[in-house]
Formats: C-alpha cells, structure tokens, sequence
C-alpha cells in the first residue's frame, strides 16, 4: 500500500511536470512556426527535432490510441484523454494556451505572450471553419441583394453571412469532442458505394483530417482522410496552401475580414498578404464566401478531382482553384456528393439520385463550414414551419428525434443557404436587398 | 487548303526571285516616299513575265495566293524548321562585283531580326504589324552604302524607318553613310502582314525578308528573316448537325451547308473544324458568338428575354429508355471525324457552357471544335444570322461563319370557328397539333409517396409556398434536397410534378381544404374524342409547359394541365382571396407568381386580342390565368374527329369571347352590357340552384361556372342546398368536377329535351346559380325577371312531339320536346362565334353578319331556318318595336311572314 502510494505521489508529480511543459512550451509563440508545420517536421531539420516532446511521452504515455500521448494535466491528478481529439483540444479548446486557434468556440486569439492563456489575446475573429461547441455564425442574419437579374435563372445575388457578437451553441458538429451539445457527427454521408446513406458511425478524430505532424498541405489536411469504417476514395487530394508567413506573424484563420475593389477579383479573395497579420473587428467578416483565399491563382494547383481544370473566362484565369481542390477533397469521404453533371443528371444512386453541382465556386465550404455550425433549423419564425429541423438524412426512413434541428453544418438559418443564391419565385428585382446589410459590403 | 486542310500547290518558287531581278536589271525602280504606305502587288498567274512584284500603294488588289505563294516554301514546307527570326547574323562575304578603285571597301556583317515568335514556323497573325531591325556592322572604315530588305508579296510597308521603298523591285532601302571601324547602325521597318482568305481561299502562307548591303557595287548578302502568316488556328470549314428530338441522334449536313429551316427551341450542333499549322502547340478558349445587330455577340448559356440563341445542354439516352441531361463538355473521338483517322486529333463539343474551357490544338493536326445551340422564343421567323467561333472573344482571322436560317412560323390547326390568336410580344408558338388521342391519360392516383409517414410538420395555419421572397427561408427543405433529392428538380420526390405535390396535397382521407383528393374523387376520366373534359389533370408529365431555363412554352404538343401551371408553388399563399374589380375579379394569393396571358382588347371584337405573358401579381386579372391556355395565345386543340365536327364540341378562344366590346358577353373581363331592370331583377330573383346575388354591375369569375362541383349543392333536394354555399371571393378550384366542362353545376348544352319530358331545374341549374328561376317556369309571361316573355312557354309550356327525332343540339332539325337555355343561347360566354347563317342584330365585318347580337341570344345548329339555305332572323325586341324570331325550332315553323305560331312578342 505504502508502495503504491510512493508510486503514485511519484507519477503525480511527473505529470504535474508534464502538464507544466504542455502549458508552457506550448504556447503560442510558435504560432504558424508551431509543432505542425511540415518543415519542423519532415526530416530535414535533421534529428534534433524538438517538436515530438509537446505531444508524446515515451514511457509515461497510457492515452489510448497507440499515439503515446500525453496525459490531460488539467485535471487534478492526471487523466486519459477522452480520445485524440480531446488532446487536441488541449491546445485548440476554449482555454488554456498553446494555440491561438479555438476550434471548441470558434474563434481565433491574437499571439499573446509566452505562458499567458489564449484568452488574455483579443480575439481576432471567427473561424471560418465553426467551432464544434459554439460558432459565431451570423446565421440569422444573413443579407442579399439582387445584384443582376437574369429572367430565367437566378443566380445572381451578392449574399453575406455575417460574424455574430456572441457565440452560439452549434446544432451540427463535423465531429464530436466532449461537451458537443449536438449529436449525429461522426457520420460521413455519402461515403461508400450506392445505395448506402453513410458509413464511419463514431470513427472520427481530429487526425482523421488533419496531420498533426504537417504536410505541407493547406491546414494540414490528410490528402486522403482515413478513419476506421471509412470508404475511402482511391486518389489523394492535395490542397495547397499559400506560403508560410514571414516569422512572428500568425496566419489569420479568420472569416474574410476586408472589402476589395468592386468587380476586381479581389473583391472576393483575400491574399495571403492580406491576412497574415489580422488586427481586424472580430464581429466582421463574411461566412458567404463563394471565393475564397489561399487561392494559388494557379491552373497548376488545381485539384485533381476530374473537374476540368484551367478554367479561363474571357481570357482571365478564374480563381477558383481551391475551391476545386477543397470540394475534392471533401468528397475523398464524401464520396458520392461529387457532382460535375448538373443537378438534372440521374446519378444512377437511389439516395443521391440527383444533386446540387458541386463545381467551380459552388464548392462545398460555400454553403458548409468545417468543423461546426449554430445555424437554426428549427423554424421559419414568421410561419412557425420546421421543416429545414425534420429532414432525412440521405438513406434514412425516419428521423431520430436527437437529429432534429441538425443543421448539418450550413452556414444560414433554415434554408437561406438555397435563397443566398437562388430566387425561385423571379419577385426579386434587380438591385432589391433583404436583411441588414453587414460591414464590409460587397458589393 | 481543301476542307481536310490540305495545302493546295502554289507557282514555282523562283518566280517572285526572278521577277524582282528582271525589275532591277531592267532599272525599273520607281520609288515613293518612306511615308506612303505600299504593298506588294499581285503576280499575275498569266503574265509572269511583267514587273509585277513591287510597292504601290495600299490600294492596290489584294495579292494573289500564286504570287505569295512562289514567294514561300510550300504547306509542305512550313512544318520545316526555318530559320529563327532573331539572331541570323551572317558573315559579310567578299564583295561580289566591281568595288570602287582605290579604297578596299569595308568588311560589312548584316544582321535582321525580327518581332515574330521565335518558336515554330514564326508565326505572325494575318494582317498584323512585324517590325524587323537591321543593323549593319563594319570592320574597316566605310564610306557609305545602300541597306535593302525585300519585302515579301501582299506584305505592306507601314513605316520604312526612314528608307525608301521601291515598288517595282519591292524592296526598302536605307543609305548608310559613312562609318569608322567597329562602327554599326540600325534601321527599323515595319511591314503589315496580309489578310486572309488570301484570294485562292488559303488560309496561310511563308513570307521572307531578305536583306543585303551594296557598297559600291560590292554586295554582302544579309540573312534571311522567315514567318508564317496564319491565325492562330485556322478555322476553313463547319458543318451544322440538328437534333431530331432530345436524347436523338444528332443529324450531320454536309459540311459548308448552310442550315435552313431552323425551329425554335430545337437543339442544333455548329461544328467548325480547326488545323494549326504552326510546329508548335497552339491554345484557344473557344467561344460561340452569332452575328447581331450590335456585330457579334456571345451566344449565352442563359438567355435572356432578347437574345436569340442560347448554348443548350443536349438530352441523352440512358439504360431504362428515359433520357437525362448531359454533360457541359465532351471529347469528339478523332474516328469520327475523319475516316482515315490520320489527320485528325480528338476535339471538343461544348453543351450549355460558352466560352468552353481552354483546348489546345498540336502542332500540324485538325480537329473539331462544336457547340449545341438552342434558338430561343426570341429568335425571329425566316431571321438569318450566323455563327462563329473566337477565342475568348477575340476574332480569329480568316475564321468562316456558319449561316443558319430560322424556320417559318409553322402553321396552327384551328378548330372550326376558332380565330387565330396574336400576341405583342411574339411568344405565340404555331406548331402543328397533335392528336388528342395520343396524349396520355393517367389514372389519378395518390402519390406513391403520399402513404410515407412524414413528421407532420406543417402547423396550422401555416405556409410552406409562400416564404421565399423574404431572403431567409425553411421552407426550401420540403420540397427540395441538395443532394439525396429523387427528382431532377432537386425535389424529394421523382416522378411527375405532382408526385412532389400529393406529398402535401393528396392525402388519402384528408379533409383539410389544401387537399386535392376529393376535387378529383368524382370526376369522371377526360375523353378527348369527345371533347369530354371533367378535370384539369395534373399526372401527364412534368415540366412541360416550363422548361428548364424558365422559358413558357404553349405549345399544343405539350397541352396538358400540371399544378405549376397555375400554381407557382414558391409564390403560392393562402393569404388573400380574389377582389372584384370592375375589370374583372383579380387573382387570389393561391394564383400569385403563375404566368398568366394578359388580353389586350380591340375594339373590334370580331379582331383577336393580343396577349403579354406576365406573372400574376396582385392585381392580375384572374380570367388572365385561364386565357393562357384556354385562349388565341396557347395553340387551342384541333378537331379531334375530322369533319364535321360537332359545333357543341369547338374549342374557343376565350379571349376573343370575353372581349367586352361584343355587342353581349358573361360579365367576366367586365360588367355587362344588359343593364335593364329585367336584368336586375333576373340576377336578384330566386332559383333552387341560387348561389350568387349579382347585380348589373357585377363581374364574375371563370370559376363561378368552371369549378369543383363538390363545392356547391349539385341538386335542388340537396340536403345541403342552401348551406355552404361558397361566396363569390371563396376558393372555387377548377381541378376537377363531376359535370363536362368541369362546370359548377349541372347544364345541358349537347342535347336537348326529348318528347316526353318536363321541366327540370336541373338541367339548366348553372344559369340558375345566378339567374331567377320564375321566367322559365311562369309559362304566362308575367315574369319581371326577364324582358323575353316566352322563356317559360319555351322552357317548361311549349308543346312537344313536333321534332325530327334527334336530341342532339348539333344535328339540324333536332329536338322533340321543351327548348332548353343552350338552344337560344348557344353561344353562352358571348355573342361571338355564332353559328353561321343567322342574322342577330349584332356586328358585322367585311359585310357579313358575325352574329354577335344583344342578349347572348345566337340559336343552336338543331335550329333552322325557314328556308333550306336561308338565314335565322332574330329581331330584338324594343321599346317601340315588336320582336321576332324566323326559324324552325324543334319542328316547329317560327315565321312572322306566315303568321305561324304568332311569332312576335
């Protein structure tokens, strides 16, 4: 008995010392010069790396998994993780420090010194991906205006979601870490062959996604997700990222924070240049972005997703590069949401029989975001309906009363995500606007 | 070049060479100045023998191919390395002929660039500018000399840098003075390559610029500058392809035939067959423009109101025999294309994209690049236009155009005393018909899906159509699926429109009023042989009558009832109800957002209104949703029996019916014209059908006659007659109804009474919804609800047994026994479309009696006249003036002339 407690006093204070050094070595000074970025990572830098030692513990590890993981030293006397994605979230939570992403609320910090938590930094604005706990969508209060009007087709609005003051619970969450008030995650529909709605029930971490350890790839995605019970796709998708920012500054995850020049491509994309160094309103910014940065404004880093690549408009390259390679990528998992033939085709899928395309800028991170949504589905308020809150999911023939209101990370109340483009009654007039015009304005 | 791009063969290649050289020894130099702009003239294929290579001016004809030709190495050739155009310095030989005595003349280096692409064959675009540069270097001192470079023939000399240009021996030449060992100088021209075709239809040709230096006498030949004068691609042929039918093989003309006879909204294939001659990979973003009034135009993928053409996305077959959409961009296999498959490379076929994306072409191959194009409702009848092919917008030279010429407006089959329809805004399609008989007939069933328990998710009171205009919405989710939807709409449900429909709205025992179950459980199945309709049947297809762009199509192929015809399902509410307006009753919120045909009228109503084609909107006349199919802007069905056709069984244009300029009409687009007392108190009295107290002011609804019988009491001893009697503004669908016509209630207007009948109400109940009864019961005359004192005699007194036999309404000389309304009133919208051979009082046009008198009063074809051949004489009767009737009615001789029956009143 004596024995075990020596023991234990001992491990305790080995973990206390460990929890220490994941507090304080890994704080955000490293910023996007942290432990996963592919060159402290891959090899090169020799065998000093000195990354390994903020994750994995050679012989005091017992998180299961395999990985070697650390403790969880934030609770008292040392615990396992839930799973990897709460180790994760011991950097990327809601507290603490070590990142300056917070992917629980769905925001990002600005750097803050060595040792003071994330929190202490301003918060420099929503991310664009959600949080999987709360968001900061402005899901309610999107706005459009009418900016063309083409008689028989319309598809010609300006549409802006904008950033909420508040965060919100998240009513569909791309995975589910502790404390997710949602339910239905861990579920890739469309995975796998025709005729099944979904594969990979509870089978989802962090890593499924995203290499912790860096890739070069665009916030280090897996170019071929794998998790157990996915079907995954045959061929890896690459999702190139801009170029690292110059040391000391932090790559700003943020929803898109400024306004271009009208009818200039950059009106739409912010540049790399544009958002290394934040400093923006973190109550701004736009969800609704058909373009998006990180746009090589390269054919070459085109995604290899059979979508023809190169696309020239009027002989001016259009910048819809990494929305290809980001639609790409999510159908690797996704698989049968792929659409290149129009929503008229029959795909020959009983469940997805025909789809919405999902090609050029009607990409897939258009009307979803990543990681979590607070978007309503419950009601249209002025109807009292609750139709958008009492949908099947794609196999399902009733629906479980916990999937009620899943908002299956859309980024608009109800379905404003089909009205953020579409007008099916043709009433709209040209230059007509609905809802509060958000800050900044395009156009 | 021939149609598979062969290059056809030039003149010998010395000509040009030896011709330049008969003009300078002959001292034909006669020169212009540096700043006149000369060409190379034309050799003439017959008379090589004359100074005909030299500058003039640019006025001159264009060149011929020959004499270009024999200045540049053959088709053949151009696939040949030649020699670069920078860089071809060459070494300055001795001099050649006699120097001057005393001074050794200079060691002279020449050296010509020039502005054209160092890779390939040099290629430059026709009738571009090239700048060529020449320097001359020299080793030893020079006292001066003469720079040349010829200039190709067709080639135009822009700016001579200074030198001058000698047409006869079309060569530029600069004096050079003297220079110190070591020295250089430079001197620069530009020259502006021909256009093409050149005149023998080549699309392409070599040109050489050759430079020397003379320095007294001593010649040091300078390099040679070569180029290739071709578009980046040269586009020499196309050829049109129709498509029969969607998901039909394509029909390939012959190439360079133009396409005639084009219809509208047919899809037709350009194809425009491209050959790089260059040695290097040549790279276009092909682009569909036609020629407009404003040069020309892209060919959109979304056509607007004005645009004529539109790039359209082509149906193809699938395994179960249906068809579906294609794809927006395929590879033309190179085997179709040419049978030899030497020649040509795989090109591309775009559908429903223009520009297509970014094609590249090898060096030296052929392919075909081709577009499927759609002519919209706005291409014009017997228009021509053509099309052509650019990279992203920017002209292609030489690139030929495909001429297509629309079709005549095809001819429309009307039902006899039918009147061709206009329209303001040329949407009225004139196909041929079809027949009837071949358009299917569905069961109306409940929806397969109707049966799925679905969480019920619409509160009371609450609306699902009405949501969409407000920017935010939940709705969209019952109906439509991003990505597991079943229906190529995006919906949830496959199949027809009204399978998405009945989800809601055809719930087998739902008695909620959105229900459609019970409008049609009594309807009898539509006959079209008889021109028996008892319903607008919603189950026959599916985005017909609207097409995938939104583009409203009334054609008669398509002549069919779905709900989205009169129901614009994201518009639709039940927030209001129709308003009664003096120019007719408006549409209710259940109308709103549905096209809708609006009349304009002529004052003459033997004339056809026109018609624009609006979404109702508040306001919109409700009679205006009817009209689009029921009126001269749909194409009406033809006769379905051939001839004759029953005239009971004509297919009227209601707009011209309801014209309030008829000399009598129901008062539907207006209040009518009968504003008497006894009409007042007609629409006052009482009846056992009664529904509606109208007055002479009052206008009434389409529906107020064409609607759902189980909305009103169908017989007097109804139980419920008197009870739930819908007012006027109450919804009155006209889906379906139990009686032919899909009327209200009971008429009989096919037959009439046989010898043994009585009276019964029934017969005639719809007039009585509005009507008193009192006139056609009171056989004395004393009725004040009428000004016609023998509707009872008619109706319910007259003697009977005098008829031929028949009851048919349409045979002449039929009836046995009591008149019913229809015979008098045949024609009961209006006085128009009476039938011929009866003089009524009304208008008359071009000298003939159109009927059309006062009263509604025009006689049924079982009525005849007095005389075989002769005309029905009704005269009305007035305040100072006796009326008469002169006719044979149920055998029975009406002649005033005669004194029988004392036929005046």
């Amino acid at each position: 008995m004596g024995v075990v407690s020596v023991w234990a006093r001992a491990a305790a204070w080995s973990s206390l010392v460990v929890g220490a050094w994941l507090c304080l070595a890994a704080v955000p000074v490293l910023a996007d010069g942290g432990p996963h970025v592919a060159i402290f990572n891959n090899g090169s830098m020799g065998l000093n790396a000195d990354s390994c030692a903020g994750c994995h513990r050679f012989h005091s590890a017992s998180t299961a998994g395999g990985y070697l993981l650390g403790n969880n030293q934030s609770v008292s006397g040392g615990t396992l993780f839930a799973d990897t994605s709460d180790f994760c979230l011991t950097c990327h939570g809601a507290t603490g420090s070590g990142a300056t992403t917070d992917v629980a609320t769905g925001v990002q910090y600005a750097v803050t010194s060595p040792g003071s938590p994330k929190t202490a930094g301003a918060i420099l604005g929503a991310l664009r991906s959600g949080g999987f706990i709360q968001a900061r969508i402005g899901s309610g209060a999107a706005y459009r205006i009418r900016a063309t009007y083409d008689t028989y087709r319309a598809l010609d609005f300006v549409t802006k979601v904008p950033v909420a003051l508040s965060p919100s619970p998240v009513t569909s969450a791309h995975l589910a870490v502790s404390g997710s008030p949602v339910s239905a995650q861990d579920i890739a529909w469309g995975n796998g062959y025709a005729s099944f709605g979904s594969t990979l029930t509870n089978g989802m971490e962090c890593t499924t996604c995203h290499n912790p350890h860096g890739n070069g790839q665009y916030r280090i995605l897996n170019p071929l997700p794998a998790a157990a019970g996915l079907v995954a796709a045959n061929t890896p998708v690459n999702v190139y990222d801009a170029p690292l920012p110059t040391s000391g500054d932090t790559r700003n995850y943020t929803v898109i924070q400024t306004a271009g020049t009208t009818g200039n491509w950059s009106s739409f994309l912010l540049l790399a240049s544009q958002v290394q160094k934040g400093g923006y309103a973190s109550s701004s910014g736009d969800y609704w972005h058909r373009f998006v940065p990180w746009s090589s404004y390269n054919g070459a880093l085109d995604a290899p997703n059979g979508v023809a690549t190169n696309l020239v408009v009027g002989g001016v390259k259009k910048a819809d590069s990494f929305d290809k390679q980001m639609t790409a990528w999510c159908t690797t998992c996704h698989t049968r949401y792929m659409n290149i033939d129009g929503p008229a085709v029959d795909e020959g899928d009983p469940v997805f029989t025909y789809q919405h395309l999902t090609t050029g800028n009607m990409a897939c991170t258009t009307c979803h975001v990543a990681h979590g949504s607070n978007a309503v589905m419950n009601t249209d308020p002025s109807k009292g309906t609750t139709y958008s809150a009492n949908q099947l999911f794609p196999g399902q023939t009733s629906i479980p009363s916990a999937q009620v209101g899943n908002s299956r990370l859309l980024k608009m109340d109800g379905r404003g995500t089909c009205l953020g483009c579409h007008d099916p009654t043709g009433m709209v007039t040209q230059g007509q606007a609905q809802g509060t015009r958000p800050s900044p304005y395009l156009p | 070049m021939d149609r598979k791009g062969h290059r056809t063969a030039g003149l010998p290649g010395g000509l040009l060479v030896a011709t330049i050289a008969a003009g300078l020894a002959m001292g034909l130099m006669p020169v212009v100045p540096s700043s006149v702009v000369a060409e190379i003239p034309s050799a003439s294929p017959t008379d090589s023998a004359a100074p005909s290579a030299g500058l003039v001016p640019s006025a001159s004809p264009s060149p011929s191919p020959s004499a270009l030709a024999t200045a540049q190495p053959s088709a053949a050739d151009s696939a040949s390395p030649s020699p670069a155009p920078t860089d071809t310095a060459s070494a300055s030989p001795a001099p050649t002929s006699s120097a001057s005595p005393g001074l050794p003349p200079a060691t002279v280096t020449v050296k010509q660039t020039s502005s054209a692409p160092a890779a390939g064959s040099h290629r430059v675009d026709p009738g571009s500018l090239l700048s060529i540069n020449l320097t001359v270097s020299v080793v030893g001192d020079l006292t001066g000399g003469t720079l040349s470079d010829t200039i190709p023939a067709g080639w135009t000399v822009t700016d001579a840098g200074g030198g001058t240009a000698d047409v006869t021996s079309s060569t530029v030449r600069w004096v050079v003075g003297s220079l110190s060992s070591g020295g250089s100088t430079s001197r620069t021209l530009v020259v502006r390559a021909p256009g093409v075709p050149f005149s023998d239809g080549t699309f392409s040709a070599n040109a050489s610029f050759a430079s020397s230096f003379d320095q007294a006498g001593a010649v040091t030949t300078g390099p040679v500058v070569s180029v290739m004068v071709a578009p980046v691609l040269v586009i020499d042929h196309w050829s049109f392809a129709p498509i029969p039918a969607p998901g039909a093989a394509p029909q390939y003309l012959a190439e360079d035939a133009a396409l005639l006879d084009e219809p509208r909204y047919a899809d037709v294939r350009v194809r425009f067959f491209v050959t790089n001659l260059d040695t290097t990979t040549a790279t276009i973003v092909p682009q569909l423009g036609y020629e407009s009034s404003s040069g020309t135009s892209i060919v959109p993928a979304h056509a607007s109101a004005t645009d004529p053409f539109r790039v359209s996305t082509e149906w193809i077959q699938i395994a179960n025999g249906g068809t579906v959409l294609g794809p927006t961009l395929l590879a033309i296999p190179a085997s179709s294309l040419d049978s030899d498959k030497v020649t040509f490379v795989d090109g591309i076929r775009a559908m429903g994209i223009d520009p297509a994306p970014a094609f590249s072409v090898a060096a030296g191959a052929r392919t075909a690049i081709e577009f499927t194009v759609r002519a919209t409702v706005a291409a014009s009848y017997l228009s021509t236009t053509s099309f052509s092919l650019s990279d992203a917008g920017a002209p292609i030279a030489g690139a030929v155009r495909a001429p297509l010429t629309m079709a005549a407006a095809p001819p429309i089959a009307l039902s006899p005393g039918q009147r061709l329809g206009q329209d303001g805004i040329d949407v009225l399609l004139r196909y041929a018909l079809i027949a009837p008989s071949t358009i299917p007939q569905y069961p109306l069933q409940p929806s397969a899906l109707s049966g799925v328990a679905m969480t019920p998710f619409l509160a009371t009171g609450t609306n699902v159509h009405d949501s969409f205009t407000s920017g935010s919405s939940d709705a969209c989710a019952a109906c439509h699926a991003g990505h597991s939807s079943q229906g190529s709409s995006l919906t949830v449900s496959a199949g027809p429109q009204y399978g998405l429909c009945s989800r809601c709205h055809a719930t087998p025992g739902s008695t909620s009023p959105a229900d459609i179950i019970p409008d049609y459980s009594s309807a009898p199945v539509n006959d079209p042989t008889t021109r028996s309709y008892y319903s607008h049947d919603p189950t026959a297809g599916t985005e017909f009558h609207q097409n995938a762009m939104g583009e409203v199509i009334l054609s008669p192929d398509q002549r069919h009832a779905e709900c989205a015809d009169c129901h614009q399902p994201h518009v639709a509410s039940d927030a209001s109800g129709p308003v009664q307006t003096s120019g007719g009753w408006t549409v209710s919120s259940r109308l709103m957002g549905a096209m809708a045909a609006q009349p304009t009228n002529p004052t003459d109503p033997t004339r056809t209104p026109t018609y624009s084609l609006v979404p109702a909107t508040p306001g919109t006349p409700e009679y205006a949703l009817c009209f689009k199919c029921h009126a001269g802007i749909a194409a009406l069905l033809p006769d379905p029996t051939g001839s004759p056709t029953p005239y009971s069984w004509y297919e009227l244009d209601k707009g011209v019916e309801f014209n309030p300029n008829n000399r009598s009409f129901h008062p539907v687009e207006a209040a009518g014209s009968n504003t008497s007392a006894a009409m007042a108190s007609s629409l006052a009295g009482t009846s056992p059908y009664k529904l509606w107290d109208l007055s002479t002011n009052s206008t009434v609804r389409c529906s107020q006659c064409h609607a759902d019988s189980s909305k009103v009491p169908q017989s007097a001893g109804d139980p419920t007659s008197g009870t739930n009697v819908p007012t006027q503004d109450a919804s009155l669908p006209t889906h379906a109804s139990a009686n032919r016509g899909i009327l209200l209630l009971p008429y009989r207007d096919r037959t009439t009474g046989s010898a043994g009948d009585t009276y019964a109400a029934s017969t005639v109940a719809l007039c009585l919804a509005c009507h008193a009864e009192a006139p056609l019961i009171d056989t004395t005359g004393a009725s004040a609800d009428t000004a016609f004192s023998f509707h009872g005699l008619h109706v319910s007194g007259a003697a009977r047994g005098y008829g031929s036999g028949s009851t048919s309404i349409d045979v002449p000389g039929g009836g046995q026994g009591l008149a019913t309304c229809a015979e008098c009133h045949f024609r009961l919208h209006s006085s128009s479309f009476a039938v011929p051979g009866q003089s009524l009082g009304g208008w008359t046009s071009g000298g003939l009696d159109q009927g059309g008198g006062p009263g509604l009063v025009n006689f049924a074809p079982d009525v005849q006249p007095v005389t075989p051949g002769g005309t029905i004489v009704w005269v009305r009767k007035t305040a100072t003036t006796r009326g008469s009737c002169t006719l044979v009615c149920h055998g029975v001789v009406h002649d005033p002339a005669a004194g029988s029956f004392s036929p005046t009143y």
